[in-house]
């Protein structure tokens, strides 16, 4: 720890371009992001949660942010689709471009926001209605007006999950195991038709079974989706991931971007010597 | 022997275990007292039940009057032998149902306003009025009936259509009476609803209307009856505004604008004039009673099931 | 500290005094503290002075005390008022209501530093409470006691003794607005419009409105109501009582309140409402209310004294010898009463009873305190 503080500024400067040029290749490969944070930095009160981050997300792929707890991963995915407004004190500096706007200008329906940037909680939370209804609600109040049996059984299927509710629509949400319900959560996202699914720690409350249903689920939806992940799960961000933020904190608390690569090099040949200890088990 | 000396002497050695029960005065002393308490609060019930019975047995048994005229009667005089209940329990059922419709809305609006919209400083300021409102003698509501709601509703009807003593006011007084209750349960109820479901709703788009109303009132909807049923029987059990404002003289009508009598506005009539202990118009109050005993046990049972029901469905 | 060191202090004079002059005080002299008067908390006595003025008359100048010096007046013993002390339990009609009030807030003013209570709640009940259960020492009452009610005095070993202490005339009253009824209604007409028999004014009378009647009527055990059923229904349905009082109350539109607030406000709040109630009522709403004339006779002084008001009653108090001579603080209340109602009457709204009706209750006193 104690390197890492005489060290802290000058590599944190180098990390950054890095990063920013990483990012700049692979968006030149892939036309333009699919989300963009620049300089980041986000406040409860007077605390700031998160410092600086820039970060491009690539579209059609999945990201997955990693780091330790506390360092702001799920304020900075909150910051994707502005849920960080339901917290009275948060506070937020900086841009979010999509699609080439600000999502945080004046102008901008933070409710609009959310039905083309879904998400997806850590502890599975399906509203207390029927299987169907939960599938329906989301699309519902986005106005949606076509044939409501097939969007749930599109959406439910592509949640890989229509099999095995298909005779009990009925039914109540929570009815479902953790993973089916999961699951459920994600078919209603999927069914507002959303471009970006943010996802908090999708899996933890899951088995190892229904862990892997819903990578495989992951890898199945980024074909048509963004995927952003945040895990605490190193195989899950390397198995299922396309490329790594990660992030640490120092004894301010204020989390930031150490490093954002291919899942590859993270895992196997990072460029900064905190992102090896952590992922190899070794930080802290 | 030395080897058997040793082998003895080593559980002696080491420190015994005791599984013993082990008396603890204070604990046994604490827990009578509690008992006691949950006793006594017991035996007022029953002996409340026993006078109510007993003294309706009186009433039945005098010959006067038999259960069916008792309930299919539609005149109460008392002095002249008449004692159908029908018109005080049509009374009360009116101005109860004119209560809950002032309350239900008015209630569930402040609930969830509170629950989901205020901001502390808003709720700081208007939790303690509420409970301001909820500690107000109903004497007072009583008087508010008769000389603001009545002139109100008669300004807006016409004097010829209202009459001075009239179920509506005394209706809608009842309701905002008991809007502090429905309001701070069903608030309990709301706020009881996990904040993820809330950002669950967010999460795909919804607004914060389409999130309280669709989502959070549904869900916490078995909190929400158990309030609408405790202010239903608040309702019934109300006395001072009705007995202020409703009438003083039983009445088989629907119209909410003439004036009658419910059944706890007579008791308190007649239980406040003068009555002779052992005449049947003085048991035939506690008939009155028992039967909106029964009522409320009624309503009681009722939300004890719809609680239950409600929590299957949704937890 | 200061309120237990006075409270011993009484206790113990109470003790003396209750050794040395234990058995019947004679009640015709000047009160003696002899019991209760530890029941006179510091607190209540201090309050009394500032309560009572309210309750006085305010358009008389507050008259000097007579001296506490013994003096017959009217043939009664004077009372001192201040030297009397003990609590007096009064209850009956709602109707004498008023006027004991009045006479309890002079016998206070003058001094007396007892709890005196008068319950309203009617005459039938507060004659219960002083004949059945003995609860109190007075009853008042707006009709003469009952021969059934004597018999239940008789058996707890009281023995009423009747005093006169007014007359209370009976208003009918209606609505500013109805002007039908201008002219007055006939005792015939008015036993119609207050029973089963007429929903609407049209009913009774073809020249009125087919509006519905709103009754107001004081509760079946007031004085005022039997009286009403005596006065009025009873002669409407061939002298039976019994039918008159089934005929009104199987009336439609009936509000039955023990409360005369009720009925005025009642009256007072609709044009097709008619209602009645104790005179005195009448006179604090008079700006509210009409009163009918009777007959082709309006409630006044002068008809009533001339005896042209058909319905006007005589109030009454009653006692028992035995509770004046235990609690002689009852006697000196009722001999002060009988001594200066006539003073307080017209403020309260009620007739004085003729000097020679009132006479005979100063005997009756008399009477009773010699036993
Ligand atoms: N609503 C809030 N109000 C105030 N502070 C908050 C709030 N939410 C989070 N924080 C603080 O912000 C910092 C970052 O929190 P965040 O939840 O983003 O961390 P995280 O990286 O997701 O941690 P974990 O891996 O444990 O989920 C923490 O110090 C946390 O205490
Ligand atoms: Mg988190």
């Amino acid at each position: 720890m104690s390197t890492f503080e005489l060290s802290a500024q000058p590599r944190e400067q180098t990390m950054m371009r890095e990063t920013e040029a990483v990012a700049a290749v692979a968006a030149g490969a892939a036309g333009t992001f699919a989300i963009e944070a620049t300089d980041v930095n986000i406040f409860y009160g007077q605390f700031r949660a998160v410092k600086d981050v820039s970060l491009q997300i690539q579209k059609n792929k999945i990201t997955a942010l990693i780091g330790p707890s506390g360092c702001g991963k799920s304020t900075m995915l909150r910051a994707f689709n502005r849920m960080n407004d339901l917290v009275s004190t948060a506070r937020i500096a900086g841009e979010v471009l999509f699609h080439g706007r600000n999502l945080y200008a004046r102008e901008v329906d933070p409710v609009e926001v959310r039905r083309k940037i879904g998400m997806v909680f850590q502890k599975p939370n399906p509203f207390p209605k029927s299987i169907y209804e939960n599938v329906l609600w989301g699309a519902k109040i986005n106005g949606f007006k076509g044939k409501a049996d097939d969007l749930v059984e599109q959406s439910l299927r592509q949640a890989a999950l229509w099999d095995e509710v298909k005779d009990k629509l009925k039914q109540s949400g929570l009815s479902l195991s953790g993973g089916q319900q999961q699951r459920l959560c994600i078919a209603r996202t999927i069914a507002t038709r959303p471009e970006i699914i943010l996802m908090d720690e999708p899996c933890s409350a899951l088995d190892p079974i229904a862990t892997l249903k819903i990578e495989d689920l992951m890898r199945e939806l980024v074909e048509k989706y963004t995927i952003i992940i945040v895990t605490h799960n190193m195989q899950q961000a390397a198995r299922v991931s396309d490329y790594t933020a990660f992030f640490n904190m120092e004894q301010d608390r204020a989390g930031y971007l150490v490093e954002y690569d291919d899942t590859k090099k993270i895992f196997t040949n990072p460029k900064d010597q905190r992102t090896e200890d952590y992922v190899t088990g070794r930080f802290g | 022997m030395q080897t058997t000396l040793k082998t003895t002497a080593a559980p002696i050695d080491l420190p015994q275990l005791d599984l013993h029960k082990r008396r603890r005065p204070h604990e046994i002393i604490i827990q009578a007292f509690l008992f006691a308490c949950g006793i006594i609060s017991i035996f007022v019930t029953l002996g409340i039940v026993f006078v109510l019975f007993q003294e309706s047995l009186r009433f039945f048994g005098s010959g006067e009057v038999n259960l069916i005229e008792f309930l299919t009667g539609t005149t109460w005089q008392p002095a002249i032998g008449e004692f159908g209940i029908l018109p005080l329990f049509l009374s009360t059922i009116i101005t109860s149902l004119i209560g809950m419709l002032v309350a239900l809305p008015l209630g569930l609006a402040v609930a969830i306003y509170l629950s989901e919209y205020a901001s502390p400083r808003a709720r700081g300021i208007l939790k303690p009025i509420l409970e301001v409102l909820a500690g107000i003698p109903t004497v007072v509501y009583g008087y508010f009936a008769l000389t603001f709601m009545t002139p109100l509703l008669r300004s807006l009807f016409g004097a010829d259509t209202v009459q001075i003593y009239n179920m509506a006011s005394g209706g809608i007084v009842i309701g905002i009476l008991i809007i502090p209750l429905i309001a701070s349960m069903s608030e309990d109820a709301l706020s009881a609803v996990p904040r993820s479901l809330r950002e669950g709703a967010y999460g795909l788009g919804a607004t914060k209307l389409e999130t309280s109303l669709k989502i959070v009132v549904p869900a916490a909807l078995s909190g929400i009856s158990a309030a609408v049923i405790v202010g239903i029987s608040r309702a019934v059990g109300e006395t001072m505004v009705v007995a202020l404002s409703v009438g003083a003289g039983p009445k088989l009508t629907f119209n909410p604008f003439e004036s009658a009598e419910t059944m706890t506005g007579h008791i308190v009539r007649i239980s406040g004039g003068d009555l002779s202990y052992d005449s049947i118009d003085y048991n035939s109050i506690f008939s009155i009673a028992l039967f909106l005993f029964v009522i409320t046990f009624l309503l009681n049972l009722i939300s004890r099931f719809v609680v239950q029901r409600f929590r299957e469905v949704y937890d | 500290m200061k309120h237990t060191s006075i409270f011993v202090t009484l206790l113990m004079i109470v003790a003396i005094i209750a050794s040395a002059c234990a058995p019947a005080a004679q009640p015709t002299t000047v009160p003696q503290p002899t019991q209760a008067p530890a029941k006179v908390e510091p607190t209540k006595a201090s309050e009394q002075p500032t309560a009572a003025p309210a309750l006085a008359d305010p358009t008389k100048a507050p008259e000097p005390t007579a001296e506490p010096a013994m003096e017959m007046l009217g043939g009664l013993p004077m009372v001192d008022a201040g030297a009397v002390t003990g609590d007096i339990v009064t209850a009956g009609s709602s109707t004498v209501y008023p006027l004991s009030e009045a006479m309890a807030a002079r016998f206070q003013d003058e001094g007396y530093t007892g709890n005196i209570t008068i319950d309203s709640i009617g005459s039938g009940a507060g004659l219960e409470r002083f004949c059945k259960t003995g609860e109190t020492d007075i009853a008042n009452a707006s009709r003469a006691i009952k021969s059934s009610e004597v018999e239940s005095c008789r058996a707890i070993d009281r023995e009423p003794v009747e005093f006169r202490v007014g007359t209370d005339a009976l208003a009918v009253v209606v609505n500013p607005e109805n002007t039908w009824l201008d002219e007055g209604v006939t005792l015939e007409e008015l036993a119609k419009i207050f029973s089963a028999d007429a929903k609407t004014w049209a009913e009774v009378n073809p020249a009125w409105p087919a509006e519905p009647i709103l009754r107001f009527s004081p509760g079946t055990d007031s004085g005022t109501f039997d009286y009403f059923i005596e006065a009025v229904m009873t002669p409407a349905y061939n002298k039976d009582a019994k039918l008159g009082e089934e005929a009104l109350l199987k009336a439609e539109n009936l509000q039955l309140s023990e409360d005369d607030n009720v009925l005025v406000q009642g009256v007072e709040g609709d044009k097709n409402a008619i209602g009645y109630f104790g005179y005195a009522y009448f006179q604090e709403n008079a700006d509210k209310l009409k009163a009918l004339k009777i007959n082709g006779v309006a409630p006044s002084g002068s008809a009533v004294d001339a005896g042209t008001y058909p319905l006007a009653r005589p109030l009454f108090i009653y006692s028992d010898p035995k509770i004046m001579a235990e609690k002689p603080q009852v006697a000196d209340f009722i001999n002060f009463y009988l001594t200066f109602v006539n003073e307080e009457i017209d403020a309260v709204g009620y007739f004085p009873a003729s000097t020679s009706v009132l006479n005979g209750a100063k005997m009756a006193l008399l009477i009773a305190l010699g036993q």
